[in-house]
């Protein structure tokens, strides 16, 4: 058990690495100069020919102060030209430890603490660290990715349950079709019609169109209690659309997990031995069906998270989702660069605590079979 | 190896599967479905067909003898004044607005026209907008047909790519394994200490300035297979027993990391940060989803193939000395066909929905693409404008639902298997 944490978690690394090597490759493939965009140069007509000296020698002083003069990486390719006029080009390895990469993942000491200590640089639009736009941000993509997942289990295995103990009758056939079709419908379009029946002044203007809590702010005498009833209008919408879709999953893994172990031979023995049908479903098959649903946490946690992206979008939360859309209307690559990077390391995180959690529940699986793809 | 042919399974095509086709026949036929210009027009005993070709004018010649060039753009077909006229069943182009019918024009409202003697009537059941127009009046219908074609064409070209990928790798890793794949320290030396700088030089080799840019890349692609071909016929193959020795290259395991680490990335997210970066176009969105939705099909057709590669046939293929390409792709695809059907099929799906997304964000595909995210977006910004959100989901979840359908069909689907 030990040991397969220990594998677990050092196969974690290298995914890790990937990540932020990717992130970074990113944020430097991406257009325009930083130090342009930092000190948002005019280039136009208005600028003088001192202003514009004086701002190419602030971005020369800017360059090298933030090392992106430096080489990108460790090691780098480069062409040596050899021979008169230097028309022969020879390859060649440079190795740096100062470079762009190092300065970026582990701070220059100066400017930057480094990704590694989460100071992802200055956001170019709104001109605040992008960690702590992130920190006020990510609280409600974490709340609404938890709570729908919390709300799809707890609906799916019951109804899963219900469906597969009796699938003949007209409850269950009715469901199965039911979430067959759910499963197939686009969360964007449900949270659009959504929006068109319940928040629509021609239809029902029931609900609020968007946001996630009242627009002039809460009334000053309210205590906790209260603003929790006043955002829950703001929350029934968005809740069901970031959900919906894992439930019909979860319904249909459940059932076919629960179908599954009602045909084995323990379960013939459980009832050859007389017991009761419920003691053979919520004592025999139900426990025995729980352990796929831990695998399936890794596939519906990642799905939750950039389902986000839309639906913050249309509902207009204050989430990732919406930070990296509009950061990206607006070119704002570092605010795109850790919003991709954050995004990532949670997934990661989640692979990691479902495969734990898989071996905590069945200690059966070893792990060169769990890891073996 | 003979293809079997001689059984065939009675199949009923179930009514998702003709709803697949038609969407499919729907996208090939788009220019012919929906089409501002008429398909044939017959104007003083001559015959044109200005909507199947891409000239941009059509040359009449008159009575007189004189000849009159119109431009495609500035006609208006429905006052042109010709002897005989065959349109499109929707007579416009997806996106180009219609000045009489703007703000939004309800299917059930009535729709204006200008007649040739500039008074506005109404339309004729020929040229209405039958579901509806939306803010610069362009035609729903046209959209949504047009847009099938996007939907099909991204969704079936990014899972091509992605299969390519997939099958690659997985039956490189599924057919070797961890043991399998050995290689010489000779070669190992060889890629390491001449490949490398050989590749690196011819890919900085001086050229003359003049040429252009693609044929420069060409020429320095040709002078890298050149060389790799010259290397690899390097007759030297050392006589010292070390660099004779093998080692063997853990494949298995090497993607099988890769593939964790692909998983972990977050797709969605991913695709949004490149489709930012780089300038929106189809093929960009194509490769992005094709190469972020490989991995699926490279561990179903690995982990076909471990089931496979033990098998009889496939030792009498390997005794017979038929190269490890040959019998992965002709002896054990075959056999691995039914569980990959069903990952295609779902990748499709998958693609599509991916696709949808970002045209409805408007995030990676180019403005003046008309697709069913685009109509959806665009009825986000008028509630009361129902046709436009209910019409393009509607399309959507009838081909999502299709294809989910016939995934989840062919998992029961016996397929023969003879040996």
């Amino acid at each position: 058990m030990q040991k397969y944490l220990l594998r677990r978690v050092f196969y974690f690394l290298p995914s890790l690495l990937v990540l932020v090597v990717l992130s970074f490759t990113l944020l430097k493939l991406a257009p325009g100069d930083p130090v342009d965009r930092m000190l948002e140069m005019h280039t136009g007509e208005e600028a003088s020919t001192t202003a514009q000296a004086y701002q190419a020698e602030q971005k020369k002083f800017w360059t090298k102060q933030l090392g992106l003069d430096l080489p990108v990486f460790y090691v780098q390719i480069a062409i040596h030209q050899v021979g008169e006029n230097g028309s022969w080009k020879i390859p060649g390895f440079t190795f740096s430890k100062d470079n762009q990469f190092h300065r970026w993942f582990f701070g220059d000491g100066l400017y930057s603490k480094g990704v590694v200590r989460g100071d992802f640089g200055i956001s170019y639009s709104t001109r605040q660290p992008v960690n702590q736009l992130i920190g006020e941000r990510i609280k409600w993509t974490l709340f609404f990715t938890f709570f729908s997942v919390f709300l799809a289990y707890l609906i799916s295995i019951p109804l899963g349950l219900k469906i597969a103990s009796n699938p003949q009758s007209r409850f269950a056939k009715l469901n199965l079709s039911f979430f067959t079709l759910l499963f197939a419908l686009p969360s964007f379009w449900i949270a659009t019609l959504l929006l068109m029946l319940f928040a629509n002044p021609d239809i029902l203007a029931i609900l609020p169109p968007s946001g996630v809590m009242p627009v002039n702010g809460f009334p000053p005498e309210a205590n906790y209690f209260d603003k929790i009833v006043l955002m829950i209008p703001y929350l029934i919408l968005p809740t069901i659309c970031f959900s919906y879709g894992s439930i019909a999953f979860l319904t249909k893994i459940m059932q076919d997990q629960v179908t599954d172990e009602l045909s084995k031979d323990y379960i013939r023995t459980a009832r050859a031995k007389g017991l009761s049908e419920r003691s053979v479903i919520y004592r025999h098959a139900f426990r025995n069906s729980l352990i796929p649903l831990i695998t399936i946490f890794s596939s519906v946690f990642p799905l939750a998270i950039s389902g986000s992206v839309i639906l913050e979008s249309i509902f207009t939360i204050p989430g990732m989702g919406l930070t990296i859309f509009e950061s990206i209307l607006s070119q704002d690559y570092p605010v795109v660069i850790a919003v991709f990077t954050l995004t990532g390391l949670i997934t990661l995180l989640g692979f990691l605590i479902t495969d734990i959690a898989y071996v905590w529940a069945d200690p059966r699986i070893s792990f060169s079979k769990k890891i073996t793809v | 190896m003979r293809r079997r042919r001689n059984i065939k399974l009675k199949r009923k095509a179930s009514c998702w599967h003709k709803i697949f086709w038609t969407f499919c026949l729907i996208a090939l036929l788009a220019p012919l479905l929906s089409n501002r210009d008429p398909l044939l027009v017959k104007v003083n005993n001559q015959w044109f067909s200005p909507g199947l070709n891409n000239k941009p004018y059509i040359i009449i010649e008159q009575a007189n003898g004189q000849l009159l060039t119109l431009r495609k753009t500035e006609i208006d077909w429905k006052t042109f004044p010709a002897d005989w006229i065959l349109f499109a069943p929707v007579t416009y182009n997806p996106g180009s607005s219609d000045p009489y019918n703007m703000n939004y024009r309800s299917p059930f409202e009535k729709q204006f026209y200008a007649t040739s003697d500039g008074s506005i009537a109404e339309l004729p059941a020929r040229h209405r907008h039958w579901l509806g127009t939306g803010k610069t009046g362009a035609d729903v219908l046209a959209g949504l047909i047009h847009g099938t074609r996007f939907s099909l064409l991204i969704g079936i070209l990014s899972i091509l790519m992605a299969s390519v990928i997939g099958l690659f790798l997985g039956g490189i890793a599924g057919y070797f394994g961890d043991r399998g794949l050995s290689i010489k320290k000779f070669n190992v030396l060889f890629i390491i200490i001449l490949l490398v700088p050989v590749i690196l030089l011819s890919l900085n080799f001086p050229m003359p300035g003049n040429l252009p840019s693609a044929l420069q890349i060409f020429l320095r692609l040709l002078l890298v297979a050149i060389q790799l071909l010259l290397l690899t016929k390097l007759p030297y193959y050392g006589k010292s027993s070390y660099l004779q020795s093998q080692i063997t290259i853990p494949v298995d395991s090497i993607l099988s990391r890769i593939i964790e680490i692909f998983i972990s990335l977050p797709r969605l997210v991913l695709i949004l940060t490149l489709a930012a970066m780089i300038r929106p176009s189809v093929t960009t969105i194509i490769l992005v989803i094709g190469l972020s939705s490989w991995t699926e099909l490279a561990r179903i057709f690995r982990a076909e193939l471990l089931k496979w590669r033990e098998a009889l046939f496939t030792e009498s293929a390997r005794a017979m000395a038929f190269p490890p390409i040959r019998i992965i792709f002709f002896h054990l695809l075959p056999n691995a066909i039914a569980p990959l059907r069903v990952a295609i099929i779902f990748g499709i799906a998958g693609a599509i929905l991916v696709e949808s997304a970002l045209s409805f964000l408007g995030i990676g595909v180019p403005q003046d693409v008309v697709t069913w995210g685009s109509l959806l977006a665009s009825g986000r910004e008028q509630f009361s404008a129902w046709w436009l959100i209910l019409l393009p989901g509607i399309a959507l979840f009838l081909l999502l639902y299709s294809l989910n359908h016939m995934g989840a069909q062919s998992k029961f689907r016996k397929i023969p298997v003879f040996h």
